[in-house]
């Protein structure tokens, strides 16, 4: 029991391990949101007109909003007067990687990202989100070759406004909710893809988000379009350095499937969460929805969250293709003082469409990990399908574990199961690994590493690499 | 942010609160008035719920709260079918409109106590307990039905009393010519070690002006009672009926429930919430409902462990035609001390129409690690292999389907122990498949 104690005690003491800050001179805008915030944001980004437009409007309706109030933890005191919405490093335009701030190179070097060997190692194509502005980008001549567009947004709204203005705000409007109000209004950069008809994705496309500059939100949009037959699978996965004040990060992720396309997206994230007794941190409240809007389409959502004071997000399919088939897998592990209200929405409205979800909360110290869930099989989705498990694991008498899962059948050629269990790493499967000659905190791992293998399975391999030593890390020796 | 619904009924209730004060036969005391005051206000603020406010997201009582609805004032019952079920030998109480009438009612065994209106507000103990247990904070029918009610009985299980005779509580409300409001209440206690059974029916004949009931029932389980409870609704269509029970738990309490809607009832909100107040409880819940039409059974249970050791079984099954609508939502929330704690909760639905709508809303708040809680839901159709079966046993496809429907919920049915009553309940739901307006293709 001491040992116990100690390891936790250990557990609850380690530091952030990516938790460091780089100085690199950034253009921030003052703190402050109005108008010329956003005519600031957009004429720095040279963007045309309709764009602006777009700002606008959102920002006005951002501004009649109220703070929500359904949400399972007190609504952090958040002054969006107090937030700067522009930071970007001084150096741009740079022509190669080599160009880049040697500082920022070493930065990624800490994090064990850096481009150079991800670029041999994994042939993976990565389009570094530092801050809010692209400063570099890999394999795009590799990816253009096929049809490709894998860019920053900004590039996109130069190069392709046409598919930007198609799709900008067709899954998440700007008037969805706060927060996508706030990003429509202000958002910074982010990435942009299309896979054209017919194209398999040679590589995994990924970005790297990072948060750097002090006292700037981040708003990242992703616009994802995979058209007629394509396939492509996406990753995301974020470090934040070290902080005190807290942070907020609302990003929005846009996913579009045509007729047999199929997108998989995968997150992992690890932003800083705060210290021990809950200060600092990164407000991670993001929207992410999907439309599988042809038939045959298919949508794949997997994360794994282990950072952040808070994670508050739904990854959500809307099924409107005839057959289309949504999933979504999810690990969120909480420790210390941390908060996830997380979860899925499935919208059913074509024909036989099928949708699948799997989440598991791992929760421990003061922590408190909810799921939150809507499957809508809507009149018209007849012969659809549903399959829901929603699994809580609890680790110290402290923490709280939450479902909320809504539920509504509305034809009579649908079947919806729900089923979700929560319990404590149970001593008997303990002893039995004692047994074997397994110590507690190996016992510990190999548990909740099995408990949340059929997830994290589901990852790309070096995701999911990265993703097991997380959870490893947050997890070892931690039973009571 | 006012979000409730301020209609003709709750401008009318709003005028008639003093009017009805003044005009009480009983003496009511200080404390009661008090918390009528205070109830009446929450409710004078908060309006009827609507569909805005999160517990009532899918039921609206907007139709049900007719403008020409009234408080109910006079009831003539010379004529009244008092609902005793025959087959069933049972001591037989009546409440008429919420009113004790003693003249239809047996006498009671040993060991249980009944105090009508009057016995119960002249008792300061059981005066004083009134709305102590269901507490009004953010519950405007509660609230409502704590400044409205004129009608308030007790039920009192002597301490050690092993009463083998299950009680039958028939609460029937009279048919009138005008659409009337009842709000009234109960007040349950079973001391210590004690053992009772009280089955709870709610009847009209059929009716052609609406009837809009509430009833709140408060209960009191202490240490080492057991006691059986069953709810059976055989409201007529034009029935509204919004019940609130708020059941506290002692230590090593037993407490059994069952909830069966198998009538033509047009409307049914239940509020179920268990407080396990202290160790080693156990809490069995079933429910069973079959909806055409367009009825609508909201289901809402909450059961609060409050203390370790306490186990809560919960099984809800329903069928659904037509247009109904069905909601479920089963809430089990574990405190932080609530250690060992075993909670099952499983709600079943079979959606047979694609007018028909089930909300399911499975609940686990958890705040305790050491426990073992699990909840599924499910909405489906009638499984295609198990009617193959019967029609190839020479079941003509109608008659199979009313088959399979039947030993859906014939599974909750089953679950009550007191065998009368459980053909009594078989009865209502053969009655209910077997009704010429119920088709299945």
């Amino acid at each position: 029991m001491s040992k116990d104690q100690e390891l936790l005690e250990e557990l609850a003491n380690s530091e952030y391990e990516y938790g460091f800050s780089t100085n690199i001179d950034t253009e921030i805008l003052p703190p402050g949101l109005n108008e010329d915030t956003v005519r600031f944001i957009s004429a720095k980004k040279n963007e045309p007109a309709w764009l602006l437009e777009y700002r606008l409007k959102a920002l006005k309706h951002f501004l009649t909003m109220e703070t929500p109030d359904w949400q399972n933890f007190n609504f952090p005191d958040l002054n969006f007067q107090d937030i700067s919405y522009y930071a970007a490093p001084k150096k741009k335009a740079l022509a190669s990687l080599d160009e880049v701030d040697p500082e920022l190179l070493e930065t990624f070097a800490k994090l064990g990202i850096s481009l150079d060997e991800q670029k041999m190692l994994s042939g993976v194509a990565v389009d570094v989100v530092f801050d809010s502005v692209s400063v570099g980008t890999s394999f795009k001549g590799k990816l253009a070759e096929i049809g490709v567009i894998f860019c920053s947004f900004g590039e996109a709204v130069q190069n392709h406004p046409e598919l930007v203005k198609k799709y900008l705000g067709t899954v998440v409007p700007a008037t969805d909710n706060l927060f996508a109000a706030l990003n429509a209004a202000v958002f910074s950069d982010g990435s942009f893809a299309y896979i054209p008809k017919g194209v398999r994705c040679p590589m995994e496309l990924s970005t790297y988000f990072r948060i750097n500059a002090m006292n700037s939100g981040q708003f990242e949009r992703t616009l994802l379009i995979a058209d007629e037959g394509s396939y492509v699978s996406y990753l995301e996965g974020c470090t934040a350095p070290r902080r005190d004040e807290n942070q907020l990060h609302a990003a929005v992720v846009e996913l579009i499937a045509m007729d047999d396309a199929e997108i998989k997206y995968s997150t992992v994230q690890n932003w800083y969460p705060g210290d021990k007794d809950g200060k600092g941190g990164v407000y991670n409240f993001v929207t992410k929805r999907a439309i599988a809007k042809g038939r045959n389409s298919k949508i794949s959502w997997t994360q794994v969250e282990t950072g952040s004071a808070i994670t508050w997000k739904y990854p959500s399919v809307i099924l409107k293709g005839d057959n289309s088939s949504g999933e979504f897998y999810s690990v969120a592990l909480t420790r210390n003082r941390q908060i996830a209200d997380t979860g899925t929405k499935m919208i059913h409205l074509g024909k036989n469409t099928k949708s699948r979800i799997i989440s598991k909360g791992i929760s421990a110290g003061h922590s408190h990990n909810s799921y939150r869930g809507l499957v809508s099989i809507h009149s018209g989705a007849v012969n659809s399908r549903n399959f829901t498990q929603c699994d809580s694991l609890l680790i110290g008498d402290k923490c709280g574990a939450h479902t909320f899962p809504y539920i509504e059948g509305k034809n009579s050629s649908s079947i919806v199961e729900h089923e979700a269990t929560t319990s404590k790493i149970a001593e008997d499967q303990i002893f039995y690994l004692n047994q074997r000659g397994i110590d507690n905190e190996k016992a510990v791992a190999l548990i909740v590493s099995g408990y949340a293998r059929e997830v994290l399975n589901k990852l790309p391999m070096e995701f999911a690499v990265e993703a097991q030593k997380l959870l490893a890390i947050s997890l070892d020796g931690s039973v009571g | 942010m006012k979000q409730g619904l301020y209609n003709n009924f709750y401008r009318y209730l709003i005028d008639s609160f003093d009017k009805k004060q003044a005009a009480l036969t009983y003496i009511e005391s200080v404390n009661l008035t008090a918390k009528r005051n205070e109830a009446f206000s929450i409710f004078k603020e908060m309006g009827f719920p609507t569909r805005k406010y999160e517990e009532w997201k899918f039921t609206s009582l907007s139709a049900a709260l007719k403008d020409e609805l009234q408080l109910m004032i006079e009831h003539d019952h010379s004529l009244i079918n008092t609902n005793r079920i025959h087959s069933l030998d049972a001591v037989h109480l009546v409440l008429v409109n919420g009113r004790f009438a003693p003249e239809l009612s047996d006498a009671l065994p040993e060991g249980i106590t009944f105090y009508d209106t009057q016995a119960t507000l002249a008792e300061s103990r059981f005066a004083d307990k009134i709305s102590t247990l269901a507490t009004e904070d953010d519950a405007p029918m509660l609230a409502l039905n704590t400044a409205f009610f004129t009608e308030v009985s007790v039920l009192q299980i002597a301490a050690h009393a092993i009463v083998e005779k299950p009680v039958h509580v028939s609460h029937v409300f009279t048919v009138n010519d005008i659409a009337e409001f009842v709000p009234y209440r109960m007040l349950v206690i079973a001391e210590k070690h004690s053992e009772a059974t009280i089955i709870e029916t709610f009847h009209s004949d059929s009716l052609v002006h609406p009837l809009f009931v509430s009833y709140v029932c408060e209960q009191e389980v202490h240490e080492s009672a057991v006691l059986h409870t069953h709810m059976i609704n055989t409201l007529p269509e034009n029935a509204y009926f919004v019940q609130h029970r708020e059941v506290f738990q002692y230590r090593n309490s037993v407490l059994n429930n069952s909830n069966i809607a198998l009538s033509d009832v047009t409307l049914l909100r239940n509020d179920l919430n268990f407080q396990l107040k202290d160790v080693g409880t156990e809490t069995n819940l079933i429910g069973a409902y079959i909806l055409t039409g367009d009825q609508h059974v909201d289901n809402h249970t909450l059961v609060d462990h409050q203390s370790p050791n306490c186990n809560t079984n919960e099984v809800y099954k329903g069928i659904l035609l037509d247009t109904s609508h069905a909601v479920f939502n089963g809430k089990v929330f574990v405190r932080p001390d609530a250690q060992k704690t075993n909670a099952f909760q499983q709600n079943n639905n079979l959606l047979l129409s694609d007018q028909a709508t089930v909300n399911s809303k499975p609940q686990l708040e958890i705040f305790a690690d050491d426990v073992k809680c699990s909840h599924g839901s499910t909405i489906g159709q009638i499984n295609e292999d198990a009617l193959f079966y019967l029609q190839t046993r020479g079941i003509g496809e109608e008659a199979a389907k009313k088959l399979i429907m039947q030993s859906f919920i014939f599974d909750v049915i089953l679950r009550i122990k007191i065998e009368s009553l459980q053909d009594y309940v078989s009865d209502l739901l053969n009655k209910k498949l077997n009704t010429e307006n119920l088709t299945v293709v």
